[in-house]
């Protein structure tokens, strides 16, 4: 009895156990995959495999630093039709690129839920990572790269999701790809600690709901982030800077509603944040910082509320383009801080009179998109002041509440050490005058 | 040689070098303090702009008046008529100058320019490429209003008539021409554009300033309307070498053909 049950133990131990598969070279991925039991892990080797594969059943495929997985440039390189697959350390190429196809190919293709995939490094694909109809998907810290601004439109986007939700996207770096992240009728995703750079949209977002995005850092793409035709969206803590181009913005919401943007830095781009056809936005607590124009308002855009956010240096803090447009610059006797010389005799922080941002800039942008080449001009001063003095210029925002800015940014320490810096220099300079005059009278 | 070495000397034994490159490098430590604050990645490409944006009040007005200034010395001095009466003509006389002017001046800025450098590689994440872009388009900027100066300084016959030349100028291109812009610009319309284009680009700190923007990639020409394409219709690289031929060499063709401010001494 106690050798049979000895040796149930084992037995049960060993199923239980989960299977381990070396790979060798000789065997093709696909035939390593279908000898891979289910769950089982499967290790590559440090070589090349020749895709492209499919995984139907659940199981962990893990590479090495040089494992490099080739799709024949016909299809995805990676498709996944099973539950619970995780792919880890890979390096996944060669997609089919063609538009005429049935379907748009991808490095890795999702078609399951549970799955997760990581520190996965794709390139020469169409689109990067492909989730349809997905659930619960983790992609992390992978490195996605597309082809380039040059062929922008022949190839897809860094991650494209359609019809998932309940997805964690963090930590990944994608550039040179058409959008960074597409996300299409998916909610209840987390977008955080990516990092987007030099797509055409580093996110680009539509008709989907109650997202959460945090900590990414959208940087010189042709627009930041798009979020069209979606409600209840989190934006925490975001970058989007240095989105420069003749239509470049930020953050662009579009058609959107209840999207609370909250704590992000705006810095460098052309148009910080954009909205157009949308209502009932909360925008508090955010950094404007060298824009061309820090928040461009649509007529059709009304009923957000604007607090507690910075203007610094922009060459237009507010625009409202198209006529007046109803939106409140202050809640609760707060409004925002605008960087303009302000009295407060009672320090509470708040200016003693409201403050009233007029401009005549909007007309020029609402007749003409050329007008935004010359928001860098020192002309622009001086034709804001005429159109004031002329009274041609409109209200952009009235904010009751004013907040005075206390912070410089330039370190007190600098200045003062730039200041002894001067005072050095003219002072060895009369003294090495004077030595010369009191050398030439003795000579 | 003998001009440049010449040049040199007066230019560093003057004033207003130092002035304006004291005014460049105290106006630069400060913009360089606060870019300090900007995002790691980009900063020094923001810094670089920056420092073009506050180059474009300063360095036009200082490039003018030191350039104008030295060829009216000249005059004054009567070193000009000994020259013109035994070996020089007109033409290689403004012409030497005007090397020895380009030389010295370009020179000058450059070098206060790679001492900035020593702050921006101490504090900043220094990119090399771009700093070498930033200084191509200093270089010309100067080299076009230097020449502009030159202009200046052969035609005024007075010192006030040459602060005055030299302000309104600087009035003029640094902020009438873009105010002029922005008066015609609601009658811009797709059919015109090409030729507002031209005028647009012939501006030499818008082309400037593009050029650069582009070179920093703080500007992308990728996914631009249809009016901005037809805009942009030709390489940037292209208007600035339109740009660094066509103001010096008309500059310099103005500045034989009106010496004397017109007058003709027979």
């Amino acid at each position: 009895m106690k050798r049979l049950s000895g040796f149930l133990f084992i037995s049960m131990w060993i199923v239980c156990l989960p299977s381990f598969v070396f790979a060798q070279e000789s065997n093709t991925l696909q035939q390593l995959i279908d000898e891979t039991p289910e769950a089982g892990i499967l290790r590559l080797d440090n070589i090349t495999y020749d895709g492209n594969v499919l995984i139907d059943k659940p199981m962990t495929i893990i590479g090495k630093e040089n494992t490099i997985i080739r799709g024949d440039g016909t299809g995805n390189v990676i498709q996944i039709e099973s539950d619970q697959v995780v792919l880890d350390g890979l390096q996944v190429k060669h997609s089919g690129m063609s538009r005429s196809s049935k379907e748009e190919y991808s490095g890795v293709r999702v078609m399951a839920n549970q799955v997760t995939l990581k520190n996965l490094i794709i390139s020469d694909s169409f689109h990067g990572i492909y989730l349809n109809k997905t659930k619960d998907i983790t992609i992390e810290n992978n490195h996605i790269t597309g082809h380039g601004a040059a062929s922008l439109g022949n190839q897809g986007n860094g991650i494209h999701i359609v019809r998932s939700g309940d997805n964690i996207i963090e930590k990944n770096t994608i550039e040179q790809t058409r959008d960074g992240i597409f996300v299409e009728y998916s909610n209840n995703n987390e977008i955080k600690n990516n990092m987007i750079s030099g797509t055409r949209y580093g996110l680009h977002y539509m008709y989907s709901n109650n997202n959460y995005f945090e900590a990414n850092q959208f940087t010189r793409n042709v627009g930041g982030a798009a979020i069209m035709h979606s409600d209840h969206i989190l934006l925490e803590g975001n970058s989007f800077s240095y989105n420069q181009g003749s239509r470049s913005f930020g953050l662009i919401i579009q058609a959107s509603r209840d999207i609370e943007v909250k704590h992000n830095d705006f810095h460098l781009n052309q148009r910080g944040l954009y909205l157009e056809q949308s209502t009932n936005n909360r925008i508090e607590g955010n950094d404007f910082f060298r824009n061309q124009i820090g928040i461009e308002l649509w007529t059709s855009s009304t009923a957000h509320v604007f607090v507690k956010n910075k203007f610094h240096r922009n060459n237009s803090d507010v625009l409202t383009v198209g006529g007046e447009s109803i939106n409140e610059w202050y809640e609760n006797g707060v409004g925002n801080y605008w960087n303009k010389p302000m009295l407060d005799l009672n320090q509470d922080g708040i200016g003693d009179a409201p403050l009233e941002y007029t401009s005549s800039l909007n007309e020029l942008i609402e007749e003409n998109e050329l007008a935004y080449l010359f928001l860098n001009s020192p002309a622009i001063q001086i034709y804001e002041k005429a159109n004031e003095l002329f009274s041609n210029q409109k209200v952009m925002a009235i904010d009751k509440y004013p907040m005075v800015t206390g912070k410089s940014r330039i370190p007190i320490g600098w200045l003062i050490s730039i200041f002894i810096g001067v005072l050095a220099v003219l002072y060895f300079y009369k003294r090495g005058r004077c030595s010369c005059r009191i050398f030439g009278r003795k000579a | 040689m003998s001009y440049i070495w010449k040049e040199g000397l007066e230019q560093a034994r003057g004033k207003g070098l130092w002035l304006g490159i004291g005014v460049i490098m105290l106006t630069s430590i400060f913009l360089i303090a606060e870019a300090r604050a900007f995002p790691a990645d980009f900063g020094f490409e923001a810094l670089l702009l920056s420092l073009f944006d506050t180059n474009m009040y300063i360095l036009p007005i200082f490039a003018m008046f030191l350039s104008s200034f030295s060829i009216y010395q000249e005059k004054e001095l009567k070193t000009v008529m000994i020259l013109l009466t035994k070996k020089e003509s007109q033409g290689t006389f403004v012409l030497k100058k005007s090397l020895a002017i380009q030389f010295t001046i370009i020179t000058a800025f450059i070098a206060a320019y790679f001492i900035l450098a020593l702050f921006m590689k101490a504090f900043l994440s220094f990119h090399i490429v771009s700093f070498l872009h930033f200084l191509l388009v200093i270089s010309l900027f100067l080299w076009i209003f230097n020449q502009i100066g030159i202009f200046l300084g052969t035609i005024c016959k007075t010192k006030m008539q040459l602060v005055g030349a030299n302000i309104l100028t600087w009035f003029f291109v640094v902020f009438l021409l873009d105010l002029m812009f922005l008066y015609f610009l609601p009658a811009v319309t797709f059919d015109n554009l090409r030729l507002f284009s031209w005028v647009y680009f012939l501006d030499p700190i818008h082309t400037l300033r593009l050029y650069l923007e582009s070179s920093l990639g703080l500007f992308t020409t990728t996914n631009m309307s249809r009016m901005m394409d037809k805009f942009m219709f030709m390489d940037m690289w292209i208007f600035l070498l339109m740009n660094t031929i066509l103001w010096p060499s008309l500059f310099f063709i103005l500045s034989i053909s009106f010496r004397n401010g017109g007058q003709s001494n027979d």
